[in-house]
């Protein structure tokens, strides 16, 4: 069985975690970076290349890339992302890094503040994708907790031509014409923060997934609410509703069949920590309904907040979420059991699964 | 005439203590000295120091002699016998 490695981006570096075959014993490696924080990390199978945006309070954010699982890394002399000189933003950090699924030469960034980036070389060199820097609702948008972030890109699994991408706060956008052209795809999606509940744009996606095997299907986690759409962003419809709370940052869909979705609630958006200090993972069966995995999670005296992208899946059941309390859970049962890797991490920003060698 | 960077800013420029011949830069400003001397010598300092737009990085600190730089002034006016710091702010953590 392939071994899986954990990528966790933490507020003081990067870890990189990798487990057994049957993903019972890890070995942690790290800090990489320290003192730097980790908002994205991703690894490319195409080449076997993990990136690390690492964002350093003094001097700025790098695109730091290993082509050895972390043995040596690669640190450009200068940094890879930067807004063009002649305009009025500078770039704060880095949220998201997506090697396209389509060709091996695509890598978009998504940052702060809210932009697309793509590199067409293989990561050489990054510019705005020009559509989504000059469209007009950019200088609309609001900034969350977090900061004004893209922190959400899909690809359409047949055509790369379409991108979802979601800002917070700012809502879903989508192109169906390699990135020319962006139309908000908030139609449904309520934000009771806003006088005008049901704006064209301003929501607050917190996460955005995609169907694996169905591009039409997507599934959010907004500021309150967790959303489903079947027409590719169309409409959405609340499906929250059993949850403890709709309130969350975090969601995950699993590759494995029938492709659970995962959301880990939080009690409103003033206090920001699960439920009753009871820490749990709630999974969207396949009969429409949530059912609750906490088998082994602290049921009392729990305080977590778990942040937009610490939480992930790989491609054979295991579970993986982060607290920014510095833990570390994982269940390799489908969330049927949890157990605790590690418990004494920096605040953890990012966990990314991946299945190597 | 020298600039004094530590920590990362030194592992860039492959030493803390960056001297420059004094008679090349007599009444510069400090702005022009970073950009025609020490950027221009050391040039993965520059997007560490400052960012796009050129303002000077929020947790950096700059100091001429004693006195703290709070923006890159075209006014101020470096000497020969000036000493310049570059170093992280306290306020970044």
């Amino acid at each position: 069985m392939k071994k899986t490695i954990l990528l966790l981006g933490t507020i003081k570096g990067l870890f990189i975690a990798t487990s057994d075959g049957e993903r019972r014993t890890w070995e942690l490696a790290g800090p990489y970076f320290p003192g730097t924080q980790i908002y994205a990390v991703a690894f490319n199978n195409r080449n076997n290349r993990i990136w690390v945006s690492s964002n350093n309070p003094f001097y700025g954010n790098e695109l730091i890339f290993s082509d050895d699982l972390g043995a040596s890394w690669t640190k450009p002399e200068m940094p890879l992302v930067s807004f063009p000189s002649e305009g009025d933003e500078s770039l704060l950090n880095i949220w998201q890094i997506k090697p396209s699924i389509h060709d091996s030469q695509t890598i978009f960034c998504g940052v702060q503040p809210a932009c697309l980036f793509v590199s067409r070389d293989g990561g050489a060199s990054f510019t705005p994708v020009e559509g989504f820097y000059s469209h007009p609702h950019r200088k609309e948008w609001m900034p969350g907790a977090g900061g004004l972030c893209l922190h959400t890109i899909i690809e359409d699994l047949d055509d790369p031509e379409i991108l979802w991408t979601a800002v917070s706060t700012g809502g879903v956008y989508k192109t169906s014409d390699g990135g020319v052209n962006w139309a908000p795809k908030n139609k449904g999606i309520v934000a009771p923060f806003l006088p005008d509940t049901e704006p064209e744009f301003g929501q607050c996606v917190h996460k955005m997934v995609q169907h694996p095997t169905n591009p039409q299907t997507l599934f959010l986690q907004h500021h309150w609410g967790v959303y489903r759409s079947d027409d590719g962003g169309e409409s959405w419809n609340n499906i929250g509703g059993e949850l403890p709370s709709d309130f969350g940052f975090a969601m995950a869909i699993s590759p494995v069949a029938p492709h659970p979705l995962y959301v880990i609630p939080l009690k409103s958006d003033e206090f920001r920590c699960c439920p009753d200090g009871k820490l749990a993972v709630y999974r969207l069966g396949a009969a429409g309904s949530w059912e609750c995995l906490d088998d082994g999670l602290p049921d009392k005296n729990c305080y977590e907040t778990i942040l937009r992208d610490a939480l992930s899946v790989d491609d054979a059941g295991g579970i993986y979420f982060g607290t920014r309390n510095g833990k570390l859970w994982s269940s390799v049962e489908n969330g049927e059991t949890w157990r605790l890797l590690f418990d004494a991490l920096p605040a953890v920003l990012n966990v990314k699964a991946y299945q190597v060698i | 005439m020298k600039v004094i960077v530590t920590g990362y800013l030194a592992e860039l420029a492959g030493g803390g203590e960056l001297q420059f011949n004094a008679e090349d830069y007599q009444d510069l400003s400090l702005r022009n000295f970073l950009d025609s001397f020490l950027f221009e010598n050391y040039s993965a300092l520059k997007p560490r120091i400052i960012n796009e737009k050129g303002c000077l990085r929020e947790h950096i600190a700059v100091f001429v002699d004693s006195s703290r730089i709070r923006q890159l002034d075209d006014r101020l006016v470096i000497d020969a016998e000036s000493e310049i710091y570059i170093l992280p702010a306290l306020s970044g953590g």
